[in-house]
């Protein structure tokens, strides 16, 4: 799926190829360009860089005062949220729980608003595994559309925090999320591009915490609006 | 949230106020028993056909291997 090429060159070069690319506009959009030369006029463009798996993935992580029950199950409800306007639309396509091991694992699809711009929707897909025993919660997430501008993928882990680190809290819970980038039209991703995503891949990090955060909140008032009429909910 | 198919929202309501007692009540005490599968089953039914028609099914399945996927036909 994903070639890699070790070429460094210049658009003028991928099109004589007659290879279509992406470039970035001077407005910061990202537009697919096509195979004649003098369709360039206007348009910023940078360096066409080797195709390449990051080999810095960016990486973000939060400590939350909860117990890992409590936000392995907010991460499950966490849409909708205000940090994730973005997100339309949430499915649980499979669920699949093995009693021998424990373990869930679940399939969820979302929808989003398509950025950049379009007129489309984008589908995202995240895989999501939890081990009670263990106290652990993985996901890996990867956009299916657009796929032929970009792969973005993410992977997030949410366990309770070494209790050396557990000052502060009663008890607490990290949640680490890394991303990568993976360009997938063979000749190279313009350096312009990269920066574009990697800076909104960590946008969307700080979203993500706080939109963790938020829903942990919220649980923990609705669960205590519950124990104060007497009706205690399933909240962990 | 709503479901891709707005018509089963409902049924996806149903299931996840299923899930989530479940989960919070017998999965994270360890117990081994699946207790909503019947209300995902008619849920998952009803997206089907949006999954179907969008030809998003088809983009899923191809997509699943590159998420390093535990599920396999033999899991659905």
């Amino acid at each position: 799926m994903r070639k890699v090429c070790l070429l460094f060159s210049r658009p003028k070069y991928i099109l004589r190829l007659g290879l279509p690319i992406w470039v970035t506009q001077t407005d910061g959009t990202i537009k697919r360009i096509a195979k004649r030369e003098n369709q360039f006029k206007g348009l910023s463009y940078g360096l066409i860089v080797p195709a390449r798996l990051f080999s810095f993935p960016p990486k973000s992580s939060s400590i939350l005062g909860s117990s890992w029950e409590t936000v392995s199950y907010a991460y499950l409800n966490r849409y909708p949220n205000p940090y994730a306007t973005h997100v339309l639309a949430a499915d649980t396509i499979e669920h699949k729980f093995d009693p021998e091991t424990g373990i869930l694992s679940i399939l969820r699809l979302y929808q989003k608003t398509n950025s950049p711009p379009g007129n489309s929707k984008a589908y995202i897909l995240e895989e999501i595994t939890i081990d009670p025993e263990r106290q652990t919660l993985e996901t890996n997430q990867r956009n299916i559309s657009h796929t032929r501008l970009l792969l973005v993928l993410d992977s997030l882990k949410i366990s309770p925090t070494a209790p050396s680190l557990e000052k502060n809290f009663e008890s607490s819970t990290d949640c680490v999320i890394e991303g990568r980038l993976i360009s997938t039209f063979g000749y190279g991703l313009a350096s312009r591009i990269e920066g574009f995503s990697l800076k909104r891949m960590k946008d969307n990090f700080v979203k993500s915490h706080n939109g963790l955060s938020y829903t942990i909140n919220l649980l923990k008032e609705k669960k205590f609006s519950r124990e104060s009429t007497k009706n205690l909910h399933s909240i962990p | 949230m709503e479901s891709i198919s707005s018509e089963c929202t409902p049924l996806k309501e149903e299931y996840e106020k299923c899930f989530n007692k479940w989960y919070s009540e017998k999965f994270l005490k360890g117990d081994k028993e699946d207790a909503c599968k019947e209300l995902f089953i008619k849920y998952r039914k009803c997206i089907s056909s949006t999954l179907e028609s969008t030809g998003l099914s088809k983009t899923i399945n191809n997509a699943r291997p590159h998420i390093g996927s535990g599920f396999t036909e033999e899991n659905k």
